[in-house]
Order: C-alpha cells, then sequence, then structure tokens
C-alpha cells in the first residue's frame, strides 16, 4: 500500500479511518513484518477491489497523493511480429478488450517479493506468468488470463456458450455449462471458460514460450448467471460481475505486460490490440442544497468540491437563478455514481458523519390510531394473567412435524430451495410450534401452558395476490381438560369484550380430535378449540392430555365492542343451587337458555359448580342468582321465578333433583 | 348478665346452622366479633364498669367464648383456618412461589422499541412474510441479478413469490397507502437462507422505522438513533457511524452503540431512502426527503441479558422462559 499512499497512520487507525468512509475492515493481522488488512467492499465499490482503489480511499481521506506504477515503457515489438486472431462474435458478451502476445518467456517460480505480496492476499502462487496476471488483477482491479499461444490452433472466438457444452476447467473439472455463459474457443475446441476459470487445454505451463494476454471487459449478467450456475465463485468472477471501469484494460495489459518482461523476461511481438468504444467522463448536475439538506449541515461550495476533488472528481460550480450547482465530472473507475443524490454520500462519507450534529425531527406526524399490535399486546396481558407463557416458534417447519402431526403436506406452501429439512414448509398452523415447545419440556415439567402470536400460511391466494398469511393466537394446555382450555378462550373473549362468541361441536380435524369445537364470533369461524390427538401427541414424548386453541386474530379484533359498565345490583342477590339429571342429548347452552328465559328480567347469573354421572344419569350443580334493579327479592317473588324456572326445565326434558 | 354470656353461643351455633352463604357466615362474624359493635366487645367495652364481684372471671369466659365462635367460624372457611393456623417463625423460610404468565423477553424488547420510538411520534405495523419480488427487492432498487441478492440469501417459493429477506419490504408497501408526513415502525419477522448456527437461524426478527417529511436529514437520523441507543443501553451510551452501502439508501450509514459493559456494537443500518424508491411509492423525492433504519431485535435481546445463542430464544426451553 505505501507503493501507492502515504501511510503516517498506525494500521488501526487507519482500518477505523476506512470504515468511517464505508470501507469495512474485517480483521488488521500482523504477518511477518507486514499488516494485512481483510476489507469487505460493498458491492457498489468494484473500484475498491484492488489495492489501487484502497490507497485512493486513503489519499481522499487524508488528501495526499496517489501515486500509480507506469504501464508498459518499451512499446517496440519484437520481432518476428505476430499477428493477433482474436474475434468477439457478440460485442455486447465482451465490449472492451486489450489483447497481445508475448514472446521468449521463461516460465519459472517467482520472486519472492511477488510470491510474498500474493501469498498474503490469499493468492496461491503458481508461476511468473499466472502470478503476474493475479498479481495486477489484485493491484488495479482488473482481472486478466493468460493462453499458451502455442496450444491455441487459429482463431480465438468469444461466444455464448450453447447448453450442455462442456469444459475441462483449470482445476481439471469437467464442466457442463449453461447457454449463455461466455466461452472462448479456438479452432478446434472451448479453450476459456470467460470471466470464472481458463481452460485446461491452453493452461501455461514450465514449457510455455509465448502467451496470449487477455485484458477483458465482460458482460457483468453473463458472468453472475454463470458463476451461479456452475456454483463457481473465483476472485475474478466476483470483479467481473460487477460494473467495472470500461477503459482500465490497457493500462492493465500494459502493467502486466510491463511486469512480465521484469520476472520472465518476455516481450511483446504483437501490437496490443484494444477494442471498444474509449469512454469519456460523465457530469452530472448536483445542485448544492441537495447535499446540505440530504445532510442536514450548511456546507460552502468550496468544501463540497474540495472534498469531491480529493475523489478524483472534477468539479465547477454555476449558477441557475438563485440556486448554486456544482458541475460534476465523475472519474471513470466509478462506476456507481450516476444521480446527484450518490454524491451526497460522498461528500457525506468524507466530511464524517460523526462529525454531523445530532438533532431530533421536528413537528409530529399526522394522528394515526395506533394499528394492529395494540390488540396484540392486549392479547397477551390477558393471556399472561392467566398463567400462560409466551413462545416464539419457527415459522418454517419439516415433513415430519406435519407427518406427525397428521397434516397432509401437499397442501402445505414449502420453499422451492431448501437448505435443511427443518426448515421446508410455512407453517399452517401455530401448533407446528407449540407442540415441539411442549416436546422441549415435557422431560422437566409436567403441566404447562404455552401460546403464541405469529402468522399462518395458505396456498390460496389473497386480495393482494400473495399467499393468505393471517396472524393467529393459539394456545397449548399441557395435562389439562377441555374445560380448562375453553375456559381460557372465554375469559380472553371476555377480557376482549368480544360478546358475541359461541361454540359449536366440530368434526375431526388433525391435530384436533374430540372434544372438539369450533369458536364462532357473530357466526363465523375464527378457529377450534380441542384435545390434540394422542397418538399424534406421543411421537413428540407427550403422554399426559393436552388441548390447544386456535384463533383469529383479526376477526378477533373486528369482534371487539366496547365495555359498557353493567350497574352493580343495588338489592341483594338471590342464590339458589339447582341440581338436575339431564338427558344426554340435551346440551348445557339449551338448559342455560331456559334458565335464563325463565327467570326473564330477575336473571343475573349462572354458574355450572359440578357435572357428575349419578347411576348412569347425567346430572349437573348449578348456582344461579336472581335480583331485581328495584327491590330487595322476598320469599314469594322468588318462589315464583323458581316456578317458572322449574316450569321450563321440566319442558325441555331436564328433571330436578330432590336433594 | 352471666346468664346472658352462656346464651351467646349457643345462640350462635344455631345461627351458624342457618347461614346459606360466605355472605351470611360473614355476617355473623362481624355480629359477634365485630371490633367495634360486635357483642363480644359491647361485653367486654362494659366490664370495667361492673361492680367487683361480677367482673371477676368475665374476661376469661368472654375469651373462652370468642374462641369457640372463631373455631365455628373457621370450620367455615376452610381456607381461612389453612391460613389461621400458620405457626412458622422462621422469617427465613421461603415465601410462596406464585407461577405466573410471562411474556418472552423478544416480545418485551420489541415493545421498549416501540415505546422509544413512540415518543418520537412513530406508530407501528406488520406486513406479509411471503412477499412478491417487486417490493422485496425490485422497488427498493434492487433489479434482479443485482449483487446486492447475493448478500441476501433468500428462499424463493417460485420465481416472484420469496419469504421476505427484511422488513424494508413495508418501505413501498407503506408508503403507497400513507402519505407523508410518515413515521412508522415495522417490526417483524425475515428469512434468510443461512445454516441455523448461534448467531444465524434462517427465520428470526427484524424492526425497521421509516420517517418521510419534507425537512428530514442525516442530522435527524443520527439524532434519532442516538436517542434510541441512550434509552435503550443508558445515558451512557451513544453512537458512531460508518459510510456502508445499501442499494435502497443513499447515502447508507452503518451504526455502532456503545454498550457500556461490551464496548461498540454494530447493531443497525440505515441511510437516507433512495429517491428511486419513494418515486415507486408515488411520493415526488422534490418534494420529500425520508430516512430508515434497520435492526435486529434478537440481537438486542441477546446484548441486554447476555444470551450468546440465538436459537436459546426459539427453543422455549420455560427454564429460560421463566427467568423473565
Amino acid at each position: 500500500m505505501k507503493d501507492y499512499v502515504e501511510i503516517h497512520e498506525e494500521p488501526t487507525k487507519l482500518a477505523e479511518q476506512l470504515q468511517y468512509a464505508g470501507t469495512k475492515v474485517e480483521s488488521v493481522d500482523k504477518v511477518d513484518s507486514d499488516t494485512v488488512f481483510d476489507l469487505e467492499i460493498t458491492p457498489n465499490r468494484p473500484d475498491c477491489l484492488s489495492v489501487i482503489g484502497i490507497a485512493r480511499e486513503i489519499a481522499a481521506i487524508h488528501n495526499r497523493r496517489l501515486s500509480l506504477p507506469s504501464g508498459l515503457s518499451n512499446f517496440s515489438v519484437g520481432s518476428p511480429s505476430l499477428p493477433v486472431n482474436f474475434v468477439v462474435s457478440e460485442k455486447s458478451l465482451c465490449p472492451a478488450y486489450s489483447v497481445g502476445v508475448i514472446d521468449s518467456i521463461k516460465v519459472d517460480k517467482s520472486p519472492d517479493w511477488l510470491r510474498n505480496r500474493l501469498e498474503k492476499s490469499g493468492v496461491r502462487s503458481i508461476n511468473n506468468i499466472v502470478d503476474v496476471t493475479n498479481y495486477v488483477m489484485l493491484e488495479t482491479g482488473q482481472p486478466m488470463h493468460a493462453f499458451d499461444f502455442d496450444k491455441v490452433r487459429g482463431t480465438m472466438r468469444v461466444r455464448a456458450a450453447k447448453k450442455d457444452e462442456r469444459l475441462v476447467s483449470l482445476d481439471g473439472v469437467e464442466r457442463i455449462l449453461p447457454d449463455g455463459a461466455i466461452v472462448i474457443e479456438d479452432e478446434e475446441k472451448l479453450i476459456d471458460l470467460a470471466g470464472l476459470m481458463g481452460g485446461e487445454s491452453s493452461e501455461v505451463d514450465k514449457n510455455t514460450i509465448r502467451i496470449l494476454l487477455h485484458v477483458p471487459l465482460y458482460d457483468p449478467l453473463a458472468i453472475r448467471c454463470a458463476s451461479q450456475y456452475l456454483g463457481l465463485r473465483t476472485q475474478a468472477s466476483n470483479i467481473f460481475e460487477k460494473k467495472l471501469n470500461p477503459n482500465a484494460n490497457r493500462y492493465a495489459f500494459e502493467r502486466a505486460a510491463g511486469l512480465i518482461s521484469e520476472v520472465a523476461q518476455g516481450n511483446l511481438v504483437s501490437s496490443i490490440k484494444t477494442v471498444g468504444e474509449p469512454t469519456k467522463e460523465r457530469y452530472i448536475d448536483v445542485p448544492i442544497s441537495l447535499i446540505t439538506d440530504t445532510l442536514g449541515v450548511s456546507l460552502e461550495a468550496g468544501e463540497v468540491e474540495a472534498i469531491l476533488g480529493r475523489l478524483e472528481f472534477s468539479t465547477s460550480v454555476q449558477r441557475k437563478d438563485a440556486a448554486i450547482f456544482i458541475k460534476i465530472g465523475i472519474p471513470l473507475f466509478r462506476t456507481d455514481i450516476t444521480d446527484p443524490i450518490d454524491i451526497t454520500e460522498e461528500v457525506g462519507r468524507i466530511y464524517g458523519y460523526n462529525k454531523l450534529p445530532k438533532k431530533l425531527p421536528i413537528g409530529m406526524p399526522s394522528a394515526e390510531s395506533l394499528p394492529v399490535q395494540d390488540f396484540e399486546k392486549k392479547v397477551r396481558e390477558v393471556l399472561v394473567s392467566l398463567n400462560l407463557k409466551e413462545i416464539y416458534s419457527s415459522s418454517l417447519t419439516s415433513t415430519s412435524v406435519l407427518e406427525d402431526l397428521d397434516i397432509p403436506s401437499q397442501n402445505i406452501l414449502r420453499v422451492a430451495n431448501r437448505l435443511v429439512l427443518d426448515y421446508e414448509y410455512l407453517r399452517p398452523t401455530l401448533l407446528t410450534g407449540l407442540v415441539t415447545a411442549a416436546a422441549n419440556n415435557i422431560d422437566n415439567f409436567d403441566r404447562f401452558s404455552l401460546f403464541e402470536i405469529g402468522c399462518v400460511f395458505a396456498k390460496d391466494l389473497d386480495k393482494d395476490r400473495l399467499p393468505k398469511q393471517p396472524k393467529k393466537i393459539a394456545a397449548i394446555f399441557v395435562t389439562s381438560n377441555f374445560s380448562f382450555a375453553k375456559g381460557v378462550v372465554e375469559e380472553l373473549f371476555r377480557r376482549l369484550n368480544i360478546t358475541s362468541l359461541r361454540f359449536e361441536k366440530a368434526p375431526d380435524q388433525p391435530p384436533f380430535v374430540n372434544p372438539l369445537a369450533r369458536v364462532l364470533v357473530n357466526n363465523s369461524d375464527i378457529g377450534l378449540v380441542g384435545k390434540i390427538e394422542e397418538e399424534s401427541l406421543s411421537k413428540f414424548g407427550v403422554t399426559f392430555p393436552t388441548f390447544a386453541f386456535e384463533l383469529d386474530l383479526e376477526t378477533m379484533e373486528k369482534g371487539r365492542s366496547s365495555l359498557i359498565y353493567k350497574p352493580t345490583p343495588k338489592y341483594p342477590l338471590v342464590k339458589e343451587d339447582i341440581s338436575l339429571f339431564v338427558p344426554k342429548n340435551l346440551s348445557f347452552s339449551e338448559v342455560e337458555k331456559s334458565i335464563k328465559g325463565g327467570a326473564g328480567k330477575n336473571f343475573y347469573s349462572l354458574e355450572l359448580v359440578e357435572e357428575t354421572t349419578v347411576s348412569g344419569k347425567h346430572s349437573l350443580l348449578l348456582r344461579v342468582k336472581y335480583f331485581d334493579t328495584n327491590k330487595t327479592l322476598n320469599s314469594v317473588e322468588v318462589e315464583r321465578i323458581r316456578e317458572k324456572v322449574t316450569e321450563g326445565l321440566n319442558n325441555i326434558g331436564a328433571e330436578l333433583r330432590d336433594s | 348478665m352471666e346468664t346472658s354470656l352462656d346464651k351467646i353461643f349457643p345462640k350462635f351455633q344455631e345461627e351458624i346452622r342457618q347461614a346459606k352463604n360466605s355472605a351470611e357466615v360473614e355476617k355473623l362474624r362481624v355480629k359477634y366479633l365485630g371490633r367495634k359493635s360486635g357483642i363480644l366487645s359491647k361485653i367486654t367495652q362494659q366490664i370495667p364498669k361492673l361492680p367487683l364481684s361480677q367482673r371477676v372471671g368475665m374476661g376469661t369466659k368472654v375469651k373462652n367464648i370468642k374462641s369457640l365462635i372463631e373455631k365455628t367460624l373457621a370450620s367455615r372457611y376452610p381456607q381461612q383456618q389453612e391460613y389461621q393456623s400458620e405457626t412458622r417463625s422462621d422469617v427465613t423460610t421461603p415465601g410462596k412461589i406464585f407461577e405466573t404468565g410471562r411474556i418472552h423477553p423478544l416480545t418485551q424488547v420489541i415493545e421498549e422499541i416501540k415505546e422509544i420510538f413512540h415518543y418520537l411520534g412513530f406508530i407501528w405495523t406488520d406486513g406479509p412474510e411471503v412477499e412478491n419480488d417487486a417490493y422485496n427487492f425490485q422497488k427498493l432498487n434492487i433489479p434482479p441479478d443485482h449483487p446486492a441478492r447475493d448478500t441476501q440469501q433468500t428462499y424463493y417459493l417460485s420465481n416472484n413469490l420469496l419469504l421476505r429477506t427484511h422488513t424494508s419490504n413495508m418501505q413501498v408497501r407503506y408508503l403507497e397507502k400513507h402519505k407523508p408526513p410518515v413515521r412508522a415502525l415495522f417490526p417483524g419477522r425475515v428469512y434468510r437462507r443461512d445454516m441455523p448456527d448461534s448467531t444465524h437461524l434462517p427465520s428470526f426478527y427484524q424492526l425497521e422505522g421509516l420517517l418521510v417529511d419534507e425537512t428530514a436529514s442525516m442530522t435527524d437520523l443520527l439524532g434519532s438513533l442516538d436517542f434510541f441507543a441512550r434509552s435503550f443501553f443508558g445515558k451512557r451510551s451513544k453512537i458512531r457511524v460508518y459510510g456502508h452501502h445499501f442499494p435502497y439508501t443513499e447515502p447508507s450509514i452503518e451504526v455502532e452503540v456503545f454498550h457500556p459493559k461490551k464496548g461498540w456494537i454494530e447493531i443497525l443500518g440505515a441511510g437516507m431512502v433512495h429517491p428511486n424508491v419513494l418515486k415507486n411509492a408515488q411520493i415526488s423525492p422534490s418534494m420529500y426527503r425520508g430516512w430508515a433504519f434497520g435492526m435486529g431485535p434478537d440481537r438486542l435481546v441477546m446484548l441486554k441479558y447476555g444470551i450468546d445463542d440465538i436459537r436459546i430464544l426459539y427453543n422455549n426451553d420455560l427454564r429460560f422462559l421463566n427467568q423473565f
């Protein structure tokens, strides 16, 4: 690095400065007498995938001079002069390149300085020719490839691969190519998987005397697609798949040729053929107000110009009416700068974000009601007060969990590119996670209740043409019974003021079994409460009776009404215990309806105290309370109410027990 | 006086037999044992006024009756008896253990973040986890085959449908339905195609913040994040900022907060909303500017409670959950 820019700072200080300006330093390691920086370069900055790129950043941060190594000093072509037969069949695949032939090289191992620098950069030294191409790639950010000129037959041609063409690459692997990958062929065969890896057949080896050096600019998308298809990522492909400086190939060629003559004694025996339209500097007009408003700090045009100058942008201040613009020339290596807003980032990162004042946003946005999640908060509060513990489980689940719960997986949404078996299907119910969580605790606890709020997924589409993904609230009760689970649902709805709640017997539906009830609010189905099938549960190691519910959060919220206070009775309540035998087909809701009807306006409350079977008969012990809003009920009045209630109960077939 | 004393307990027994409910039992307790106007209290108050001859032994008798009544009452209130019979004298023996429900620490942290930003006028909502490519990528300035997609290992359901890789999908969704000024948080579940390990899970949480108005700037982004850091990590906390790159913000930054015990920790990415993103939401970038940030609540939970493995958060071991 010190070859390119002066550095006075300690390595850690330098790392910090680079990082503030946007180049993240993953690590700083001492290697021998040197310091190696491991940098993370964001995909917008291919120019920084090079030593010169980083040196340029350091120069900009410190306002220092960047010195670049010279290209080729001696352009004289040795004799005999060789023609370069190199053709690009489709210009978009390789819109610019430099190519030339170098003769009389001595392939050998590289000098120590070269090996050393490569190895510290994590690149294995191969021979002096390959090493120079890699070195110049690391130095300039421009990848290149050297072919053994004598192994190439006739004209070389860059073209798009046809599907299933085969090529043995330098690593000895035969690769089956995708449609559209860029390849180079000679008159007999494919010789290069362009931008990714050279072909074995034209490899530079210890007998190589003449090389053809090709420094290209490829279509980034073609490189990226081929790299992804083949699962092959090389340092070159990582660079080629980004938007590179279209004019960098010539300098890189010269630099490489110069180094080759230095380390392998080769000399150029062809002219350097450079193809591609020389691209000129682009200009954008940026109002200075855009920069200062976006950053929130006032800067003079001169300060902005100074910062941009350090980054090698050319600037000239212009005035249009009252507005001050800066006409900015973008250096060719900055392919990431396209819009005026990009300039604000350049100014900001070099000015120093940490120098900006910290203020809070002023004013308030228009008032809006808080959306669904406050309802979720309320739901959580109620369930926690009922001794349930909140869990978070994975929303991706596995075939085996679905199978164990008897849920057919063919109807369940799944990811197309699974990585791990456990994360493949999108949960169709929160129970996948709740049952798994129950299983995780069964060794340490024998009685507990868990709940989760989250999305479940279905294949049918919603109005936005996305799969339906409603939010649900679900709970599981290990070592419990139906009455407990139902009691929690009822209490939850009471506390949320959802009044029109109803339960209806439902047919079995995995993983629920009897007793199982559909939960209805305003007559629309919002979920289920019931027992979890024992056979399923046992697969999770849970053998205690376990119940669960799952309800739709959005419909619940819609079913809410505002709580209106009910006056507490001014006069004493009259309590009656009623003991009944009821026929098997008579539901509790019918008994309740009858009692309410019988007591009329004097009805206050009804509570089920006990449910038993006495000598084969179904028996209920109920506690009913009567009241009157205007007076204390006397014994005559109570007797009259009692008679009506009894009569009603008799009519529906319930039989009053004497005791 | 003495004879009337002897009648008190039999009368009480008769009355308590007729008592129908706890309220009536309670009435009897007040009638006989009430501190001011209970029958026994009244007698006790009169004792000093009695001639000495009658006074002798009265106290003991009243006490005996009181204890008989208490016992009878206690048998009607077994629970109360339980409490009354407590004989413990060692105050170091532990108190009763109460089992209560628990809120998951992840919820607690998300609620805390919401509360902090609510103070700055932010509201919140969530959106789809199965998202189409447009809202997760294209409208955020990430066209198909953009190299930035490499950094976000994506689960696809089909060519167009994917599991959102970030809560930034809500930026354009929200702005399409709400015109500026806008201040909103989007907490929610996101997905990455990663091998599960102590710092990665295929599904985890993210929290996005978005502000769009006519005067938004980096300075109030930094001020808000600094406010957050100090509210969440304590007054000694502060932030420092690095340049970074996200396709949907320009300029883009990464923010580290100073953790009083652990030093500088990278917790969020942020930046000024890219003008193209505003355009994609039909908002004029020449009239409005915005800023956005994204942070990982899982990581904040781990930092806050010293948890070193993200999987603990989603394993739901009650021995873990019961600590919060």
